[in-house]
């Protein structure tokens, strides 16, 4: 298979996954793993098509999260992570290393916002819990029907 | 909810999950997270339940895997790992925290192993390219919807 559609494969796997799996480092140096939603799903995000338009070669990635989460703590101290996208069905995984980021973007924050998630965010787009990351990852490695694969990324 | 119970439902979780989940540290202190089979999972593993019906308190992960992999170098450079069990349908998710250890003992792996496994290690469970790998978890972090938010305890 040829990379072009292989990332192809790649993208659609992670414009349909219901579930993304985070991983980040304890102060004690110990790598944590949670589910986390994932905002390249329209299903889960209104402007998830928006949200990735441009970014289908470097294959960022938003994510949301709670500024006195745990997970936070971890990344404040130590941004590296990974996050791992998997399909078993389809016998396609992907997983993207990197270091993540806060996007302070308040205008950003607004676009994404869903007045749903008013349960984890009572003060919406504006509550300063409310934190938007967003991973632009180093290199991807994965399987597409049992073939191993690897990407390295601007 | 008791401890007892909440330790009975992250037993329940391991015996069913189809995957878990396995983040190492690489040789440049980014963590790296991979699916492997879930040898905990009672209806696909029916043989090895006696094995885990010993660690019912300890909550040992037991995994397979190849020599030359990735994970196998990650593990003997920095034993540091975490292994995932999670139900995304339900939102219930189970993070077990501790070190992994590559397992000598050659009754243990004579125990795990599966014929069908062939495929993978052709000299089967006495050559060199099968391994287990053990996760003694320390710390537990686990999360069933309905409870209002995840709960922490430590093992021995």
């Amino acid at each position: 298979m040829k990379e072009r559609e292989l990332k192809q494969a790649c993208l659609k796997l992670m414009a349909t996954e219901d579930a993304v799996y985070l991983s980040t480092i304890s102060e004690d140096g110990f790598p944590h793993i949670r589910m986390m939603g994932n905002l390249r799903n329209e299903k889960q995000c209104k402007v998830a098509k928006e949200l990735s338009a441009d970014h289908d070669e470097d294959f960022m990635i938003y994510m949301l999260t709670g500024s006195s989460s745990p997970k936070m703590k971890q990344i404040r101290a130590n941004p590296k992570v990974s996050i791992y996208y998997g399909n078993f069905t389809e016998l396609h995984t992907i997983m993207f290393v990197g270091e993540i980021e806060e996007v302070d973007d308040p205008d950003l924050k607004k676009k994404i916002w869903q007045d749903e998630w008013k349960i984890h965010w009572p003060g919406g787009a504006e509550d300063p819990e409310f934190v938007l990351l967003k991973l632009l990852p180093d290199f991807a490695k994965g399987f597409y029907k049992e073939t191993p694969f690897e990407f390295k990324l601007e | 909810m008791e401890e007892k119970e909440i330790k009975q439902k992250c037993l329940k979780l391991m015996e069913t999950a189809d995957a878990v989940y396995l983040s190492t540290v690489d040789d440049k202190g980014f963590p790296q997270t991979r699916a492997m089979v879930n040898l905990r999972n009672k209806q696909q593993f029916q043989d090895i339940a006696k094995v885990f019906a010993e660690h019912e308190e300890d909550f040992v992960v037991y995994m397979t895997t190849d020599t030359a992999s990735s994970k196998f170098k990650q593990v003997q450079a920095n034993p540091k790992a975490s292994v995932y069990f999670c139900d995304p349908k339900e939102i219930k998710g189970l993070l077990l925290i501790g070190e992994v250890e590559v397992v000598t003992n050659r009754d243990i792996k004579h125990r795990l192993w599966q014929d069908d496994w062939k495929i993978y290690y052709p000299s089967g469970p006495d050559g060199p390219e099968y391994n287990i790998l053990a996760l003694h978890p320390k710390q537990v972090r686990c999360w069933f919807v309905p409870m209002p938010a995840p709960v922490e305890f430590k093992l021995k």
